[in-house]
């Protein structure tokens, strides 16, 4: 398997008239380096990873003392706590607008929410507050929501603890 | 059974387009796959549906373990842990040697929220106001806040 015989190398004459070549007999066994190449192969085939991993991008305020002065009526605060009492779950979201008072939503319900508002009022700016104990990845998931949404417009503040308080009941 | 001599019979397989198509797929493997640099710390990543590219020169990713570690590294160097008391100094340190240098975050889904939101606060003081947070792609439509 796997061989390769050297092509023959006869010595032709002039006048095309061929005469029976001598054969030399030089073949190399091509198996070991077949397997050895198969190997690789499948080495680099099952180690690959095509998928490489995105990113989200995040564009800070370049000042942090700056205010940007908006309307009461277009801010959506959402406030995403884990609560002291763990019997109501790991993490709770709540969302209003302006000074309303906090509703509760589920996590899986927030897209709708903000897609709704958004199309509400398309000058909304949402304000995410999330309390310090939240895991990670609830953030992402939110940010991601938000742009799913096409509300590019929000920021992210530290969660006061009297607006925990506020909420964690 | 007794000994007889068999006939050959006279079936050979030309390999050869064979193991020429294994060296091509072999030696394409070979040049497109990268290794990542060994991590001291595994991370699990978030879920996201934002298809944007991590930068892949002029990085330095800045990783943040399950446990609220973190550790960062530049290119190809091993990674080094770190923490936020000598991560602001670090930033300006490494801009400044590259200053096309972009920052990419990679935190573990469980880590705190409280984490990043120092890191971030960093981020804001050192003025690298942009900045990637890697995540894994999403391709369903769902929301990455189910389940």
């Amino acid at each position: 398997m796997g061989a390769v015989d050297t092509p023959e190398t006869g010595v032709k004459h002039k006048k095309g008239r061929k005469r029976k070549p001598k054969r030399i007999g030089v073949k190399v066994d091509m198996t070991p380096m077949v397997d050895v190449a198969f190997l690789l192969l499948i080495f680099f085939m099952c180690t690959t990873v095509f998928r490489k991993p995105q990113a989200l991008e995040i564009n800070l305020p370049p000042d942090p003392k700056a205010h940007v002065e908006i309307a009461q009526s277009n801010v959506l605060t959402l406030r995403v706590i884990s609560p002291t009492d763990k019997s109501r779950g790991d993490i709770r979201a709540f969302w209003f607008i302006g000074t309303d008072p906090p509703k509760e939503a589920k996590l899986e319900e927030l897209q709708g929410i903000f897609a709704a508002e958004g199309k509400k009022n398309p000058k909304l700016v949402v304000l995410v507050k999330i309390d310090r104990l939240v895991k990670y990845h609830y953030m992402v998931g939110i940010i991601d929501d938000l742009q799913f949404a096409d509300l590019n417009r929000f920021s992210l503040a530290p969660l006061e603890p009297k607006e925990k308080q506020e909420v964690d009941k | 059974m007794a000994a007889k001599k068999m006939k050959r019979i006279g079936v050979k397989i030309d390999m050869t387009p064979m193991v020429d198509v294994a060296f091509l797929l072999l030696i394409f493997f070979m040049s497109t796959s990268q290794f990542d640099p060994p991590q001291k710390v595994p991370i699990k990543l978030p879920d996201s549906h934002s298809n944007l590219k991590v930068p892949e020169s002029d990085v330095l990713v800045l990783a943040i373990s399950k446990d609220n570690q973190l550790l960062w590294n530049v290119g190809k160097n091993p990674q080094e842990f770190t923490d936020l008391g000598s991560l602001e100094q670090l930033v300006i340190d490494q801009r400044r040697k590259n200053p096309r240098l972009r920052v990419a975050i990679k935190a573990d889904k469980e880590s705190d929220y409280g984490t990043m939101e120092d890191v971030m606060g960093i981020m804001q003081k050192t003025n690298t106001i942009t900045f990637s947070l890697v995540t894994e792609l999403l391709n369903s439509k769902r929301s990455a806040l189910r389940g």
